[in-house]
């Protein structure tokens, strides 16, 4: 299959798997134990962690080890909350699903939860995110840093120097950003920052949460005294070594990967250009901050999951971006944030590649949507 | 193929629209959906992936047969999949 759906995931790489499986032969010990074997484990989890902690320029300390992004997320959204339960909560239009709807969960108890746009790009609106620290008591701002619909990269340095001067944090949704660029946590300026592991050809199952300081947060999860009494659950020492390889191996190829990347990505919307489809990008184009490895393509008037299941057919695995809530599928709220029209909105899908594809790749790509697309239904009316 | 009409012989139309939206039998639904993903209960998304399946099947048949009409006795696989009447004899047949 070609697999343009690294948005989703991707598949942990060779070295990661081989550790992980070494790591489970060599240190079965609980890292929380005493004896020999626990040390043993406990040693390895400490040098991972600040291993992990280098690879981002942040201490070891800083990092807190979770099961997912979506657990790092809600972490640091519901531990913010129950520090401060009487301040706002800042979020962007454009979250993710695990911000949106912890926000939303958090809002149906009674939080103050406000709501900042972006423009057609998908950048934050300064002005209104100005007004909000100014207008109201604000605990936290949570921001998707590179969205994982539109490929959209937000200015954290700027934001975070407004949300530091009106004395709010900020949390950095940066799932979507160790294979592309060189992450300096410190240098960005954030509070929080939330990741996944398989995201970066690491395991599934393993996230955490980059925090600058940890007196501001509640525990999501409680029991034991792991993560510095933070986030209890004994440690996933294995997938925290698949980890560890797998950043090692982004931080180490992301220019030359990122480059390759860049290229891929003028090959595919040049192919589109040259080709009989009507679309437009969701999206800022290439020559502003972004993720050159997602693509929304807005196909006029079709239908993105039956586009998405031909193309399955085609042996071409894409994402259409529907989601099943409440018993409908929904359309994406990103791209009705970011004012994507009613002729494109339901008939966009996401191609996300990573350096691994080709030019033909993406030609072949465009050459079973130009097959297809005559035969696609039209969306509903 | 956008749209497809279901007639029983006494031509009565008994479902015309989007193959998406044909009338499918609810275990027809939960078996593919097993079949597809080991999954008996299916949300929203995995039926709609199912109905899909569904009229895939429906399309290539149109293909192979060369036909803008076909008798459901004479494709027992499909008639398995729509909610209609055993005993009925039933056309299906393209519409748009």
């Amino acid at each position: 299959m070609l697999y343009l759906d690294y948005a989703a995931t991707t598949k942990p790489a060779e070295k990661v798997v081989d550790a992980m499986v070494s790591a489970m032969r060599e240190f079965p010990g609980n890292p929380s134990s005493l004896h020999a074997e626990g040390r043993k484990a406990n040693k390895r989890y400490n040098r991972a962690k600040k291993h992990i902690a280098d690879l981002l320029g942040a201490n070891r300390e800083n990092i807190l080890f979770t099961s997912s992004g979506t657990e790092a997320i809600n972490f640091v959204i519901k531990g913010t909350h129950a520090r401060h339960p009487d301040k706002t909560i800042l979020v962007s239009t454009i979250e993710h699903t695990a911000t949106k709807k912890a926000a939303e969960y958090l809002e149906d108890k009674g939080t103050s939860i406000r709501r900042i746009g972006c423009d057609k790009d998908g950048y934050l609106r300064i002005d209104e995110l100005e007004k909000a620290l100014r207008e109201t008591d604000v605990s936290l701002l949570s921001l998707i840093y590179a969205n994982n619909e539109i490929g959209t990269v937000q200015d954290a340095r700027k934001i975070a120097a407004m949300c530091h001067a009106h004395d709010v944090k900020l949390h950095l949704d940066m799932v979507q950003s160790p294979l592309h660029e060189k992450i300096d946590l410190k240098g960005l300026g954030c509070d929080y920052a939330s990741f996944s592991a398989h995201k970066f050809f690491g395991p599934r199952g393993v996230g955490f949460l980059y925090a600058k300081t940890k007196d501001d947060l509640d525990p999501l999860i409680h029991g034991g005294k792991q993560e510095d009494g933070l986030r209890a659950g004994t440690e996933n020492l294995p997938g925290i070594v698949g980890t560890e390889v797998a950043l090692a191996e982004a931080a180490k190829h992301v220019e030359k990967r990122e480059e390759k990347i860049g290229i891929l990505a003028g090959d595919l919307l040049s192919a589109l250009a040259e080709s009989s489809i009507t679309w437009r990008l969701n999206g800022p184009p290439l020559d502003k901050p972004r993720l050159k490895n997602i693509l929304n393509i807005g196909l006029k008037d079709l239908d993105a999951d039956d586009v998405a299941f031909r193309l399955d057919k085609e042996g071409i695995g894409i994402s259409e971006g529907s989601a099943c809530s409440s018993g409908i599928i929904e359309e994406s709220h990103v791209l009705r944030a970011i004012g994507v029209d009613d002729d494109h909105i339901g008939g966009s899908v996401r191609i996300s590649f990573s350096h691994e594809q080709t030019k033909e790749d993406m030609e072949r790509l465009v050459h079973a949507l130009e097959k297809i697309v005559g035969n696609v239904g039209k969306k509903k009316p | 193929m956008k749209k497809v009409a279901l007639v029983h012989a006494d031509g009565t139309v008994l479902f015309e629209g989007r193959p998406l939206e044909m009338p499918f039998k609810k275990e027809a639904v939960i078996e593919k959906s097993i079949e597809l993903f080991d999954d008996d209960d299916p949300c929203i998304i995995h039926k709609s992936h199912v109905a899909r399946h569904f009229a895939d099947i429906l399309e290539e048949r149109f293909k192979s047969e060369k036909k803008d009409v076909l008798l459901l006795e004479d494709h027992p696989d499909i008639k398995a999949f729509l909610d209609i009447d055993d005993n009925a004899s039933v056309t299906i047949r393209k519409t748009g």
